[in-house]
């Protein structure tokens, strides 16, 4: 029931380690390369070289791998449940089946192929919560904002498709919040939230989200004027943060990421493991 | 100076039901004032208070701050520059993930130098006690800190007017405290024009001047004391009573006469010495 204190994702948390002082340009440009290069993947010696990889970006950015971790717990049902479904209903080359009942099969290969999956998501919500526990909302759509501006050029509303950005990761605690609410009323009236199976737990679960979503428009709404009576009118005419100029971590950091990944899928190429 | 002629204002009024919010309000309010605004729920105080800042323009009739006319669209940033507004909530209005962040939001968007950012900020952080909390993500906050945080952002923008739509409402009892606290500390300063929507009269009898309003028209304007002298007509609208005009008048009923201007209890005490 303790969502709000599990759920770390979107969350900053203040520091000054190496991975803080990235360039959020930088950091962004490599996300993104990142996870490419995680959906890429075919092969558990590819995942566990990235996973080597986090390890060091962890230790490097003073978080740690368990706070992390515990992140995914108010989730783990629906990753579990997803997982199950996969497996169950795999359908590819059969190869050496363990259990059949009607339709239901379950290969080796199935369980294989679904816990690789399972495996590269995890990847992939790991380095996202190293980037937004390193890196502070405002220094991020700031980033994001410079690396589209170009295509303002084109009549692309960058600045606005930025800020739609930050007002969903700005809710993200707060709604979080508000479900945790929303579940405790439902206990308080005698809902059973946390009894049955996992089919109807979500079921049960997925009732609050009406509530949920009405009071989420109805925020949306209040924030936008506090923002238009703030002066808020795009990016137009807005002080930046200080328009920090790359410095020789960034550059560093850049190359021995790319270089990293460049040489992880070389190898894993030359010995045929992807 | 912001100065009201004959306002208007009607929600949808294009629609098969359309809303009347606003007839014919006039007033003004002058520089350094602390104005208190009461009235039931949907007597219209939100939606004169939203024209204040041009977040709603007039249907009929004309809103002028500092002689800047509110309908002309150009003129919007510079009377937002003007005008700010703290609202209910303050979990709506927070933007920015950490304190410091968000305080400088509006200074941000006006345009300002670095440096007199940071200058504005740091003063608007002292001045709300927010010092201790400047790096903390704003959702670790007390709701009543919370509330000071979007205080000092609008005070940072260095805004001259600030209208505050119910800020304590609902903040818990130390939160309405403190937050009402820091309101009065702003006063004190005369620097800024307080307009403060409320329903709580402890809070009511510290403003120079009081308008009731009632079915979206001014009913009552004058000082406090005045107008909780005139039980009748604030019963009539069923706003509360402050406890000491409440007691004198039931007490000249049974022929105790207590003059009506009484409001305070270190007043009714010494009335009471002397009878
Ligand atoms: N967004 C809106 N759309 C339609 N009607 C509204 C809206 N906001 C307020 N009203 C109506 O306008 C009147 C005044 O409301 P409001 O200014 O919010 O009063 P108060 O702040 O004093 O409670 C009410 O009758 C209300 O129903
Ligand atoms: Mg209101």
């Amino acid at each position: 029931m303790e969502l709000y204190k599990n759920t770390i994702f979107g969350f900053y948390r203040e520091g000054d380690s190496l991975i803080h002082k990235i360039d959020p340009r930088i950091k962004i440009i490599l996300l993104i390369v990142i996870i490419i290069f995680i959906s890429f993947i075919r092969t558990f010696s590819g995942i566990v070289f990235i996973g080597l990889f986090l390890l060091l970006i962890i230790k490097l950015s003073n978080s740690s791998f368990f706070y992390i971790l515990k992140g995914l717990k108010p989730v783990l049902p629906i990753i579990l449940l997803i997982l199950i479904f996969q497996i169950i209903f795999y359908i590819g080359e059969p190869g050496k089946i363990l259990f059949q009942w009607n339709f239901i099969k379950i290969s080796v290969l199935g369980i294989k192929v679904s816990c690789f999956m399972m495996l590269k998501a995890i990847l992939i919500y790991f380095i996202s919560s190293i980037f937004f526990l390193t890196t502070e909302m405002i220094s991020f759509t700031d980033a994001m904002e410079r690396l589209i501006l170009p295509l303002q050029k084109i009549k692309f509303p960058s600045h606005e498709i930025v800020m739609v950005g930050v007002i969903a990761f700005r809710f993200v605690p707060t709604l979080v919040e508000e479900l945790e609410r929303l579940m405790k009323a439902q206990i308080a009236r005698g809902a059973d939230l946390d009894r049955g199976n996992l089919i109807v737990r979500t079921i049960k679960l997925s009732g609050l989200l009406i509530p949920l979503f009405i009071s989420a428009y109805q925020r949306a709404e209040d924030l936008v004027l506090a923002m238009e009576s703030r002066c808020y009118r795009g990016g137009e005419g807005r002080t930046r943060r200080i328009a920090k100029k790359l410095t020789i971590l960034d550059f560093t950091s850049f190359i021995f990421t790319v270089l990293f990944f460049s040489l992880t899928f070389l190898t894993i190429r030359y010995f045929r493991l992807l | 100076m912001i100065k009201i002629n004959d306002l208007y204002f009607t929600y949808y009024p294009e629609s098969e039901n359309p809303q009347k919010a606003l007839t014919a309000v006039s007033l003004s309010i002058k520089e350094g004032e602390f104005v208190s605004i009461i009235g039931q729920n949907g007597s219209g105080k939100t939606t004169l208070a939203k024209h204040l800042n041009a977040i709603l323009t007039p249907t009929k009739g004309s809103v002028l701050i500092d002689g800047i006319n509110t309908r002309n669209k150009e003129n919007l940033w510079d009377v937002r520059k003007k005008v700010g507004m703290v609202f209910q909530n303050p979990e709506n209005q927070i933007i920015c993930s950490t304190v410091r962040s968000d305080i400088s939001f509006g200074p941000e968007n006006l345009g300002i130098n670095r440096v007199e950012i940071e200058n504005r900020v740091d003063k608007s952080i002292e001045l709300m006690g927010l010092s201790k909390y400047q790096d903390y993500p704003p959702h670790m906050l007390s709701i009543g800190l919370k509330q000071k945080v979007t205080i000092a952002g609008v005070l940072a923008m260095g805004t001259k007017y600030i209208i505050f739509d119910e800020p304590t409402s609902m903040l818990d009892s130390l939160g309405k405290k403190e937050v009402f606290e820091v309101i009065l500390n702003l006063r004190k300063k005369r620097e800024v024009t307080i307009i403060y929507i409320t329903h709580l009269m402890e809070e009511v009898l510290k403003s120079d001047r009081t308008i009731v309003m009632s079915e979206g028209k001014i009913v009552l304007d004058d000082s406090p004391k005045k107008i909780f002298s005139k039980l009748k007509i604030l019963r009539s609208l069923s706003l509360d009573v402050p406890i000491i005009p409440d007691i004198s008048s039931r007490l000249n009923k049974r022929g105790i006469s207590i003059p009506s201007q009484i409001i305070t209890t270190q007043e009714f005490v010494n009335c009471l010495k002397q009878l």
